[in-house]
């Protein structure tokens, strides 16, 4: 069994139903994303365009976050699931340096780095992840890559416009795309300005939760 | 401070609208003093021995200093990079729990080797035990080495970070350690003119070098990707420039040229200016080098 993602990008209406989903699921922090809707605005009044690309972990055949991570926190489960262990994890962020794709993040409330585990507690339950439960127009599909006749080896097999996040760097993403450009799938084809232009701009809080 | 991004050098037609923030710099000046002070740590041994070799009537004094300020200055970069850890109380897990591909853990290894391999000389050059000395200086040294270096395969498994992986980073790395570690002696005093003239050769030598590979890293990396094209944008014109260029002149040009024409100018004074111009020189470099790759968005 090869577990993979496919995000059919012609269906994604940039709703972050999934996001707000894994945020529930996995107790994801304030200021922290395991999964995240990216908006990318083109053209010119009135000829404008938005387009929407969700993006989590990868997954990858060839994962650097795995290799580089010096005591085994981050680990292949025997499904292709690249798992972390929060409890291992001496905070070094060399995933972080490490992942193309920047979908490790360090938890404020843990100190420890986290990213998408494909909902590996829910899977091993036989459930989907949370994310796909939670798409209204099926854009997420997910499911066994060994299988031919899975759901997503036979969405990989019909489209030809099927794609990963940067391919040069050899990891073998286990994480598709159809219907994406270079706007969705590349961080230089989108002018980015950070600070308040950026409209989710979010502070740190100093203190989450109540008394 | 505001949030620390670079300046985008290529025309773009779309714009992103929504995403989370840049993460920003994660590995900052703390790692910085680790790469800096491991060049010393390391480098008095690699250039110590050469020195011993090369003067051995001196040997006195290399023999005192090589131990005592590579131990000094590798507890500095344990430091640093334990304090880096955002769980530095399980930093024994590297030890427990070891990770065989990883370059952070086999430099954890070699680091401590090396650590309790100097340990063993302070005690054998405080106790004159001399034929365990010399017996310990072989292996250090190889020990040495590889500490060296390591750092460089840590950079190159960092596969999001261009520039780091570029394959002259370990002969950067072996540059910075002979760099710092003349330094290191030229500061301390070295025996005589005639060594003080051989680690400024040394000194400058190094620094030449190593601002030969950086202007061919700079010239070329562009043309390897968009990626690497943006990070050498933001270390030649953008907000690291200043900081970049100028460690480059201070740390390596300044070096290089004190040290080719010491002989006609006071020597002394000039080769201990080099030495600490090139010791500044290097963190700026290297925190410029450090921090320029991580400005880079990646999504």
């Amino acid at each position: 069994m090869l577990l993979g993602f496919l995000v059919d990008l012609n269906n994604c209406v940039g709703c972050k139903a999934c996001e707000v989903a894994c945020k529930a699921e996995n107790e994801v922090p304030v200021n922290s994303w395991r999964l995240r809707v990216k908006y990318v605005d083109s053209g010119v009044y009135p000829e404008v365009k938005r387009s929407f690309t969700p993006m989590r972990c990868n997954h990858c055949e060839n994962a650097p976050c795995e290799k580089v991570c010096p005591v085994s926190a981050l680990h292949y489960l025997p499904n292709g699931i690249v798992n972390i262990d929060k409890d291992r994890c001496i905070g070094c962020a060399a995933c972080m340096m490490a992942c193309p794709y920047g979908a490790i993040y360090m938890d404020p409330e843990t100190n420890t780095a986290d990213k998408c585990t494909y909902c590996a507690h829910r899977v091993e339950g036989g459930l989907e992840p949370a994310c796909v439960v939670a798409c209204p127009t099926e854009a997420n599909i997910f499911g066994d890559l060994d299988e031919p006749g899975s759901k997503i080896s036979q969405y990989i097999a019909d489209h030809r416009d099927v794609r990963v996040r940067k391919p040069e760097k050899g990891t073998r993403p286990k994480h598709f795309y159809t219907g994406g450009g270079a706007s969705h799938l590349e961080p230089l084809a989108s002018k980015r300005e950070e600070g308040p232009g950026l409209f989710n701009r979010i502070g740190k809080l100093d203190k989450v939760g109540g008394d | 401070m505001g949030p620390l991004t670079a300046d985008a050098p290529m025309l773009q037609a779309s714009t992103v609208t929504l995403d989370v923030l840049h993460t920003g710099v994660l590995w900052g000046w703390y790692v910085t003093m680790n790469m800096w002070a491991k060049s010393v740590g390391t480098g008095v041994l690699l250039v110590g021995v050469a020195m011993m070799h090369r003067y051995g009537n001196s040997r006195a004094f290399y023999r005192r200093w090589m131990p005592l300020v590579g131990f000094v200055f590798i507890q500095v970069t344990l430091l640093f990079t334990v304090l880096d850890l955002h769980q530095m109380f399980r930093f024994w897990h590297i030890f427990v729990f070891p990770h065989r591909t990883s370059a952070i853990n086999i430099g954890a290894w070699l680091l401590t080797l090396y650590t309790g391999l100097l340990g063993v000389m302070i005690v054998a050059w405080w106790k004159k035990h001399e034929r365990l000395y010399d017996r310990l200086l072989l292996p250090t040294v190889v020990v040495a080495f590889f500490a060296t270096i390591y750092t460089a395969a840590l950079l190159g498994q960092a596969n999001a970070r261009e520039l780091w992986s570029m394959p002259t980073e370990t002969a950067q790395m072996l540059l910075a350690a002979t760099l710092a570690g003349s330094a290191a002696f030229l500061l301390l005093g070295a025996p005589s003119d005639e060594e003080s003239v051989s680690l400024g050769w040394v000194l400058s030598l190094s620094a030449s070098v190593a601002l030969v590979i950086f202007i061919g890293e700079v010239v070329f990396a562009p043309g390897k990707s968009e990626e690497a094209e943006y990070v050498i944008h933001t270390l030649l014109s953008g907000r690291l420039g200043v900081l970049f260029v100028s460690g480059l002149v201070i740390g390596f040009v300044v070096p290089a040229s004190l040290g080719f024409f010491s002989a006609k100018v006071n020597r002394p004074v000039a080769l201990r200016f080099a030495a600490v111009a090139g010791l500044a020189g290097l963190w700026m470099v290297k925190h410029a080098w450090l921090i320029a790759p991580q400005l880079l968005p990646l999504s």
